[in-house]
This record gives C-alpha cells, sequence and structure tokens, in this order.
C-alpha cells in the first residue's frame, strides 16, 4: 500500500512497483488508506506512507494500521534525516519499519522492498 | 544582555551570536534550560554529521545519554535543508513541522510535558553564506509557523542564530533588519 498526498509521486512510486510485479494499491489520503486496510489488513505486506498530509497523517495511519494488523511492516517517506531508533524514542507509540527519505528514487525503493520484502537483487522472493 | 527564553511562553528567537564560542554557550544553554523543565529539547542542524561539532554541544548537556534515551533530547541532522532552502523548497522544513507536532501530541498523551525548545540553524548557514534572500524566506516561514503554533497554543519555541559579525556589518543593516524582522524576539548571545 502506498499512500501520498501528492499525487505524481503516488502514481510514480505506484508505476514503479508494479512494474517491478507488485500488487500495489494507492491512496491520496490516509483515512481512504486506512478504511480499505481495516477491512483487508492482511492483504498488504508493507504500507509504505508520506508523514504529512492533509487529514489523517503518516503517523497517524502508522498508530492506527498497526493496531488492526500489528504484522504488517510500516515505511515513514519524511524530507529529513532521523534513524528509526531515534524516531522510537521520541515517538514510541508509533511502530516503523523503516525510513525512506524524499525524494523518492528508485534506487531507494528497490532497496525497500528487498530489505523489508526478502527479495534478492532481481526482486525475487528469496525462498 | 542575554536573556533566556520561557519555553513557557513559545518565541521565535533571532539569537545573534559574536563567536562560535557564544554560540555554543547559548545553544546549549537553551537546551539544558528545556531539558532541566522536562521539556523537549531538539538541536536539528546542518553541521549533525560533524562529529567535532557535535561532541562541542553533547559534552555541555547534563545527561546527554539518558536525555537522548528517553526521548527528551534529539540531534536531527538537516543537510539537506540547506540544499532545498537555496532552492525555495520548504518541504523539508513542513515536514520537520509536521514532526515537532506528532513529537508534542505524543508527549502530551504520555503526560509529558507539552513543550519543545528547538534550536535551528539552516537560516544561521544561510547568513553565514550571505544568502540572505533565502535566509528571510526561510525564516518567514519559520515565523508563519510560530504564529500557526501559537494560535493553536502549541508551546513551541524556535531558536535560530545567526551570526552577527556579518550581520552587524553597517552595509548588511538592512538584511539584519528584514531577518530581524521575521521573529518574534531578537537576543544577543554572550561569551562567558
Amino acid at each position: 500500500m502506498v499512500v501520498d498526498d501528492d499525487v505524481d509521486v503516488l502514481q510514480t512510486i505506484k508505476k514503479y512497483l508494479v512494474n517491478n510485479g507488485f500488487n500495489v494499491h494507492a491512496f491520496s489520503d490516509g483515512q481512504s488508506a486506512y478504511e480499505h486496510f481495516r477491512y483487508f489488513p492482511k492483504e498488504h505486506s508493507l504500507i509504505l506512507t508520506d508523514i504529512r498530509m492533509s487529514g489523517m497523517s503518516g503517523f497517524e495511519l502508522a498508530r492506527k494500521a498497526n493496531l488492526v494488523n500489528p504484522d504488517v511492516k510500516i515505511v515513514l517517506m519524511t524530507g529529513f534525516l532521523i534513524q528509526m531508533t531515534e524516531m522510537a524514542k521520541v515517538l514510541p507509540s508509533i511502530k516503523v519499519d523503516g525510513i525512506i527519505v524524499k525524494p523518492i528514487t528508485t534506487t531507494k525503493l528497490n532497496e525497500l522492498m528487498q530489505k523489508h520484502l526478502l527479495l534478492d537483487d532481481n526482486m525475487e522472493v528469496i525462498k | 544582555m542575554s536573556k533566556q527564553v520561557n519555553s513557557s511562553s513559545a518565541r521565535h528567537v533571532m539569537l545573534l551570536y559574536e563567536t562560535d564560542d557564544a554560540r555554543l554557550e547559548s545553544v546549549t544553554s537553551y537546551i539544558t534550560d528545556a531539558l532541566a523543565k522536562d521539556d523537549l529539547a531538539v538541536y536539528a542542524s546542518v553541521h549533525a554529521d560533524n562529529a567535532l561539532h557535535i561532541s562541542k554541544i553533547t559534552s555541555k548537556i547534563a545527561n546527554y545519554n539518558v536525555n537522548i534515551e528517553q526521548g527528551n533530547l534529539l540531534i536531527l541532522n538537516i543537510k539537506n535543508f540547506y540544499s532545498r532552502a537555496l532552492a525555495g523548497d520548504l518541504e523539508p522544513f513542513k515536514d520537520l513541522k509536521a514532526f515537532l507536532e506528532e513529537m508534542i501530541r505524543e508527549r502530551i498523551a504520555a503526560g509529558k510535558s507539552g513543550r519543545i525548545v528547538v534550536v535551528a540553524d539552516c537560516a544561521d548557514n544561510l547568513s553565514k553564506n550571505k544568502r540572505f534572500e533565502e535566509c528571510v524566506y526561510i525564516e518567514r516561514w519559520w515565523q508563519d509557523s510560530y504564529l500557526e503554533w501559537s494560535g493553536k497554543e502549541l508551546k513551541i519555541t524556535v531558536v535560530c542564530p545567526h551570526p552577527s559579525v556579518i550581520l552587524g556589518k553597517e552595509r548588511y543593516a538592512q538584511e539584519k533588519h528584514q531577518i530581524s524582522h521575521q521573529h518574534s524576539l531578537t537576543v544577543t548571545a554572550l561569551d562567558r
């Protein structure tokens, strides 16, 4: 699941992931993403969300999604550098599995997918 | 005379400093004062990846490691903010703002102080490099943010150091005035 209220960014990320064989649901607002996730909590391996969106923020989406399915991996897109350990200390109520710093590049997306979805260099699932 | 700002009355502070030592003393005073009041202190620096710079800061903060572990102190690397500021891109700043607001919510929900003191030095470096137009643009954004927070009663104090060795020069008097005008308070750091 990819969530970003910048539609251009959203569609670009979705297109890249789809072209690499992923099944992607894209949402331009946190509330819609959460409503979908609530009904299909096992359908998504990973939620990639921008932190800053009008309405429900990426922080809130992460918090709520984790309550629905603690196993879903959550990656935040931010504009500043911060380590997960640092974020965990100042925002302990939010379980975050990764942070990706904007601007998002295909290299960063590849690393993200390989790290969190156990893929090899060819973007194939490691058995 | 330097005066520290009471974080219970949040401000957007322009901190003029003559020397790096004066800057260091004042910046760490803001941080340690915030920690003493159980506020969250954030040092957001374009030099956060400079080990020497950070060690000078951290060596003056009592119980540095404990405060980091307890989530009362955060050293944030905003190196990428500088190049974005030169391009007139506020997106990382807006993300930082959202992060600060989220941290306040989290702290209040946890029964902690809902006050934050942020020392941010992107504009400092813009001043140093005489990128005054970009500096005013960033400081105007910080001022707008401060006013928005004030309206929502969010107690976030932002401290922006600026070099008086540059801004104190007569030929930059107008630039100094423009930058100062984007703050709610201007103070001068003291060498101790």
